[in-house]
């Protein structure tokens, strides 16, 4: 009794003073099982065989409305779902903060941005967020179809609000995915992700 | 002869609006979403050929802050895009030293009050007297829960003739001044790469102020965990600071590079108190280490020697022993 009480106090603590942990490329992307905005329910398991791509999000955080309001966030997508890619938008915002929306308001907001997303995902509680790392919105993993990460990190590499400095930045997602579809090495394969911090 | 009416007044109106363009540009703070936002000059005006001290000076709004050069976990500096006239020339942008602002598990670095960005401008020898305009545009981010991308269009008149100073803002200027890093002094920083730490250590002065609150900033990305509490503890006369690693180890530069701030802050050769260090702390070991190292080598060798010489000599004898009948 005295033990397991020493280990669940252990174990309390670990969570609390623990920052997210954070997955390397190469490293077995973390197992998870969350729902959409309809109240289905979506597992990485799922998908064995397939590409993955997770992009932490916050619709109101102007880092993610520098990729959406340009339009290529979602014409990222939309190419690679096009080739089978499944395209996870993940969110972990905590309710009450920013990028928290109701329901209603989140299937209205989905559309409103004409996102191409295979499903939004919904980690209210921040669990799935903690094991991947992820520390901004956008906050992009690419998964191979024999569940390895290959990619991790930013968007891109110009890190501002600026919708001009899309053009001129390097898409370190999209060329992952070239790469590594190739069977070539995803050269960066992990980057600094710039954004607005997840609310967990 | 008295001019009519009509040519008077419209005299009068070319002569209110040759004034206008003729006067200096008076600063005014420009007042954005969350902050006021400023160009501010230490000088009144400057000689040809001199440098003048010029900041962005931002007031963020109460609960809200803005960004050190290395914004942490989020966030982003403030960047100017200046158009000045020819013969002006301005330097990068400086900073004065962060505070650690927590958001568990992350932290941000950057200011969560009145805070000047400084900047040194450098009027050519060339320049004619007169009063010119510098304008800039400036950008940042401003956060609290959300973060929001504000910029305003700035100016700063400059007035090149005599070197003479503006001793308005006194307060604002010298708290600036208290708060830019000073080099630090040659205490044997070192640097050291573990598993999962970095461990900076150097050996303080005997004659310190009592120091905590004890915090590391580094210059570049991507080297530590920013959210990490930091941990300082002493080695004999050698000070420790232990900082968690960037699980992605995006960065392991040779040098570290950053600032080491402390409460109330750290007393210099000279007696004055800083409370913000620009340290470069080498991954090369210390001298301290080199030399102790190599006296252990010596004495060793030493006593290598001189066990080799007793066993030839004991060999030698044992050999006598043989030939003997």
């Amino acid at each position: 009794m005295n033990k397991t009480l020493a280990t669940l106090c252990g174990l309390a603590l670990a969570l609390a003073a623990s920052p997210p942990a954070a997955v390397t490329p190469g490293d077995a992307a973390p197992a998870f099982t969350l729902p959409d905005v309809e109240g289905t329910e979506h597992s990485l398991a799922d998908h064995e065989g397939e590409w993955v791509v997770l992009e932490w999000i916050n619709y109101d955080c102007p880092f993610v409305g520098k990729h959406y309001n340009s339009g290529t966030m979602q014409a990222l997508q939309r190419k690679w779902r096009d080739q089978g890619v499944i395209w996870f938008a993940v969110n972990s915002s905590k309710p009450g903060s920013q990028g928290h929306f109701e329901t209603a308001a989140l299937k209205e907001r989905i559309a409103r941005e004409k996102a191409e997303h295979t499903a939004y995902l919904l980690d209210t509680d921040g669990t799935v967020g903690r094991k991947y790392g992820a520390r901004v919105t956008p906050h992009m993993y690419v998964i191979n179809p024999e569940g390895k990460l290959v990619y991790v990190g930013g968007i891109d590499d110009k890190p501002s609000t600026r919708l001009a400095d899309i053009e001129t930045a390097t898409p370190y997602v999209d060329n992952a995915l070239v790469a590594a579809r190739a069977g070539d090495p995803v050269e960066p394969n992990a980057t600094r992700a710039y954004g607005c911090s997840v609310k967990y | 002869m008295r001019p009519a009416p009509a040519t008077a007044a419209f005299a009068a109106l070319l002569l209110t609006i040759l004034a206008g363009m003729v006067s200096p540009v008076v600063a005014q703070p420009v007042r954005t979403g969350h902050a006021e936002a400023e160009l501010v000059s230490r000088a009144v005006s400057v000689a040809p050929g001199d440098s003048f001290r010029v900041a962005l000076r931002l007031q963020p709004e109460n609960g809200w802050y803005v960004y050190w050069s290395n914004p942490g976990d989020a966030g982003l500096p403030p960047t100017l895009d200046w158009n000045v006239p020819e013969g002006f020339s301005v330097a990068e942008m400086e900073f004065t030293a962060p505070e650690r602002i927590e958001h568990p598990p992350f932290a941000s670095f950057g200011y969560t009050s009145e805070v000047l960005y400084p900047l040194w401008i450098h009027a050519s020898a060339d320049l004619s007297p007169g009063t010119y305009t510098l304008r800039t545009h400036a950008e940042w981010l401003i956060c609290k829960d959300e973060c929001i991308p504000e910029s305003a269009d700035l100016a700063l008149s400059a007035e090149v003739g005599e070197n003479r100073a503006d001793t308005s803002r006194k307060r604002v200027w010298s708290r600036m001044e208290e708060r830019l890093p000073v080099e630090a002094p040659d205490w044997d920083w070192h640097a050291v790469y573990d598993e999962n730490s970095l461990r900076i250590r150097w050996t303080p002065p005997a004659e310190q102020v009592g120091e905590t609150r004890i915090a590391f900033f580094p210059l570049e990305q991507g080297i530590i965990e920013n959210g990490s509490a930091q941990k300082f503890s002493m080695e004999g006369n050698r000070a420790i600071l232990t900082l968690d690693r960037d699980p992605l180890m995006l960065a392991q530069p040779a040098v570290v590079k950053g600032v080491l701030t402390a409460d109330p802050g750290w007393k210099l050769p000279d007696g004055r108190v800083v409370p913000a260090l620009r340290v470069a702390a080498s991954t090369e070991p210390p001298a301290s280490a080199k030399d102790d190292f190599i006296r252990m080598l010596a004495v060793l060798s030493v006593f290598l020697g001189a066990v080799l010489v007793a066993l030839l000599v004991l060999r030698g004898k044992k050999a006598e022993r043989k030939q003997s009948p």
